[in-house]
């Protein structure tokens, strides 16, 4: 238990050591608001200082090592200084005892200049060398002066004995050396044994003082290598962490954006090349981001304008046979579910059996040729129904130049059912509106021959009413006839307009196909024939040449004869029937009939071509009429006969050569 | 007296020269509005005219005479009456409504009715 909860805490501890060495490394330091080479100079500049002020330690120890050494070196010098000066004094009083000794005094004499000369000059060798000694070392305040005390002195002395030894006196001679010159000696003997110990103890002094520099740079070397590395390893560790973190968030934002994740953004601290990365790849991730809701949008509102326009697009890479589709292409060509990579094939699948081979020809062209396509065909779909497609294409080189076809295709078939419905209304209402201008026009025909035909029967009935008198007023009567004649006169005035308004009148001549103006009429009149259950039949010459006419008046025409025809079958048991047919004549004319199986012609057959002759109860007897004026003001004619079995056949040609005369 | 409006000049006169036959004095007017002007209708006996004139037409000089108190028999003659005009014509008070090309023994009657009245 007690062991455990030990752990823990050393855990505790640990952890928490690591949570502020980390804050220590982040916010403290603040180490991403400088630049990654400022981090790495300060990096290196800190283990340089570290290791500069470890090695400024250790010169400092060495620095004091030497001068332990110059200080022995001193004393050594010292006391060697001190020691010859005892050596010289003890030679000089040694000479000086034995010549003493001796008693002889011309040696004596001899000898004091230069003994004098020597002893002085090795005491000032020992001064000399005394003084030169370095700062460290701590002179006896006392010996420089007992030297010179002495230098002094042995001249002195030697002078003494000199003049002693001149008078002989050997025994002062003997006493002045023991009194005066020895302790001399003694002195500097205890001299040199002060000095002695004075170096002796600094000696161990100085050993003392290296063993304690060796002992510090024993100890200054590994720590300063352990400072050092620490210093290092923590800056090393901060700065790793301060890029490693930024780097890993910028590795995973490029994974991210490489899965299309433009939403992802990295966060940023500091100010660092880094920071300024990060602030870049989050600024091209917004970019890449607007830019691709932009591209759905963009998308969204083709496949929207597509589906509405019901046009697809399409590619095709002719060299490798890659074929691409939009949504609208699949939804148009509705390909088999299997096919999930669309190919030429699957468009030729659809295409009309019919159309297959044209298809299949401009496809080639194109892909031959490189040049546009265009081509309108039907397709055939599985359950049937029939669509009609409108392809364009242009040609276009890949990136690696080959040739490829970018198109679009679209489903025309609501556009065509709309075309057709429209041709209908547009026929229909072109029937409805000729059909009212034709009756309009007879109204007003009838309204304008009516005054003068019922005047013409007032005045034709006055003028009987006058002559039927007793007796009949002559004159009266005369001018009621007179009347009536003028009557008369002004209605055939009337017709004559009329027969000439289709003679003169306003048409406009152009080439027309008889034929195409013939199924036409007969599309305009089919509702007409089935309301009486009349079947029309057609028989055209297919080689029929065009002829210059006035296309609404021929049409007129045409209708004319097919409403008769209808008229007269319309009763017919057991069907009505009518037949057109048009054939060539001959080089120069075309003829057209029209025959139905109904009451046949009237006796006086040619008769009903006049304007009123009619034999409908609701007719004015017009048509017949305007018609023969019709087509002999374009240099035909108009007939009628009888046919062999029931019915009757209206007949009309028409030049085929434009110069045909009025 | 009796009035004949029409505006087309054969009728006019084939109607003068059939009143003239049978002894009924009468006078021609080309329109409605001349007819009006002439200040004629108080003395007028019977009146015969068109519905499509140019101008007023007889169905409108009607309304104008009647808003007028001016109660003169009408006999109207038109070349495409249909039933609806010729119900509002007789609403209206004419007397009679006659189609072109007309009867010129049942006008003359008509108008002779129309006078005694």
């Amino acid at each position: 238990m007690g062991n455990s909860g030990q752990a823990v805490a050393n855990q505790d501890a640990g952890a928490k050591l690591v949570r502020w060495v980390k804050r220590v490394g982040d916010e403290a330091l603040h180490l991403h608001r400088f630049n990654i080479g400022s981090r790495l100079t300060l990096c290196c500049v800190s283990i340089i200082l570290a290791m500069l002020v470890g090695d400024g330690v250790l010169l400092w120890q060495f620095h004091l090592a030497r001068a332990q050494r110059e200080l022995l070196r001193g004393v050594d010098e010292e006391a060697i200084a001190v020691l010859q000066i005892h050596i010289n004094v003890m030679s000089f009083y040694e000479r000086l005892d034995a010549l003493a000794q001796s008693e002889d005094t011309a040696r004596l004499g001899e000898e004091v200049d230069s003994l004098r000369s020597s002893v002085l000059e090795e005491i000032r060798h020992g001064r000399d060398a005394l003084s030169r000694l370095p700062p460290e070392v701590q002179l006896d305040p006392a010996l420089l002066p007992a030297v010179e005390a002495i230098q002094e002195a042995l001249p002195e002395q030697l002078e003494a004995i000199a003049a002693l030894a001149k008078s002989r006196d050997w025994e002062a001679v003997r006493l002045r050396l023991a009194k005066e010159v020895r302790p001399l000696e003694s002195r500097t003997a205890t001299l040199v044994q002060n000095v002695d110990r004075e170096a002796s103890e600094q000696r161990s002094q100085a050993v003392a003082s290296i063993d304690r520099v060796q002992r510090r740079v024993f100890l200054i070397v590994p720590v300063t290598a352990v400072l050092t590395l620490l210093i290092a390893a923590f800056l090393g560790w901060a700065i790793r962490r301060s890029i490693t973190q930024p780097l890993g968030q910028l590795m995973e934002g490029s994974k991210a954006l490489a899965l299309g994740e433009f939403q992802h953004r990295v966060s940023i601290v500091g100010n660092d090349e880094l920071a300024h990365l990060g602030r870049a790849f989050n600024h091209t991730s917004g970019r890449l981001h607007d830019l691709y809701e932009a591209l759905q949008t963009r998308e969204a509102y083709l496949a929207e304008a597509q589906r509405l326009s019901h046009t697809g697009s399409f590619g095709w890479n002719v060299a490798t046979g890659k074929v691409s589709w939009s949504d609208e292409t699949f939804r148009i060509f509705e390909p088999d579910p299997a096919i999930l990579t669309p190919s030429v094939e699957s468009v030729l699948r659809r295409v009309h059996p019919a159309d297959v081979d044209r298809v299949r020809q401009e496809f080639g062209r194109a892909g031959r040729d490189a040049t546009g396509l265009d081509i309108e065909h039907r397709l055939l779909m599985p359950d049937g129904s029939v669509k009609h497609v409108r392809a364009v294409a242009h040609p276009v080189r890949d990136s690696m130049g080959r040739l490829e076809f970018v198109g679009a295709v679209m489903d025309v078939t609501a556009s065509k059912q709309a075309e057709e419905a429209l041709r209908q209304a547009q026929g229909a209402l072109a029937h409805v509106t000729r059909v009212t201008a034709l009756g309009e026009m007879t109204t007003t025909i009838a309204h304008e021959v009516n005054q003068p035909l019922a005047a013409a029967i007032t005045d034709s009935n006055t003028c009987l009413r006058w002559l039927a008198r007793d007796p009949p007023n002559l004159e009266e009567a005369r001018e009621a006839a007179s009347r009536t004649v003028k009557d008369a006169t002004r209605a055939a005035e009337i017709i004559r307009r009329i027969r000439f308004l289709f003679q003169k009148g306003t048409e406009q001549r152009e080439p027309v196909d008889v034929n195409e103006a013939i199924r036409e009429m007969i599309v305009l009149l089919r509702d007409e024939a089935d309301r009486y259950c009349v079947s029309i039949r057609t028989d055209l010459a297919a080689d029929l040449p065009q002829v210059m006419a006035d296309r609404v008046q021929l049409q007129q025409v045409l209708m004319n004869l097919m409403l008769n025809g209808i008229e007269a079958v319309r009763k017919a048991r057991p069907a009505g029937e009518l037949m057109v047919k048009s054939r060539c004549a001959d080089a120069t004319k075309l003829v057209v009939s029209v025959s139905d199986n109904g009451v046949g012609l009237a006796s006086q057959a040619e008769r009903m071509f006049d304007a009123f002759y009619t034999t409908k109860p609701e007719g004015i007897g017009l048509g017949l009429a305007i018609s023969r004026s019709i087509i002999e003001s374009h240099g035909g004619r108009l007939w009628a006969s009888a046919n062999s079995g029931p019915g009757a056949t209206f007949h009309f040609t028409l030049p085929t050569g434009t110069d045909h005369s009025e | 007296m009796i009035a004949i409006v029409d505006d087309d000049e054969s009728v006019r006169g084939a109607l003068q020269g059939l009143m003239k036959a049978v002894g009924l004095p009468a006078r021609t007017f080309a329109s409605a509005e001349e007819f009006l002007e002439s200040g004629q209708h108080r003395e007028t006996g019977c009146l015969i005219a068109d519905i499509r004139m140019p101008g007023m037409s007889g169905l409108e000089l009607q309304a104008t005479l009647n808003a007028d108190g001016c109660r003169i028999p009408i006999i109207f003659i038109t070349a495409h009456g249909d039933e609806k005009m010729r119900m509002q014509a007789l609403r209206a008070g004419a007397v009679e409504f006659i189609a072109k090309p007309f009867d010129d023994e049942a006008l003359v009657e008509s108008v002779r009715a129309a006078l005694h009245n």
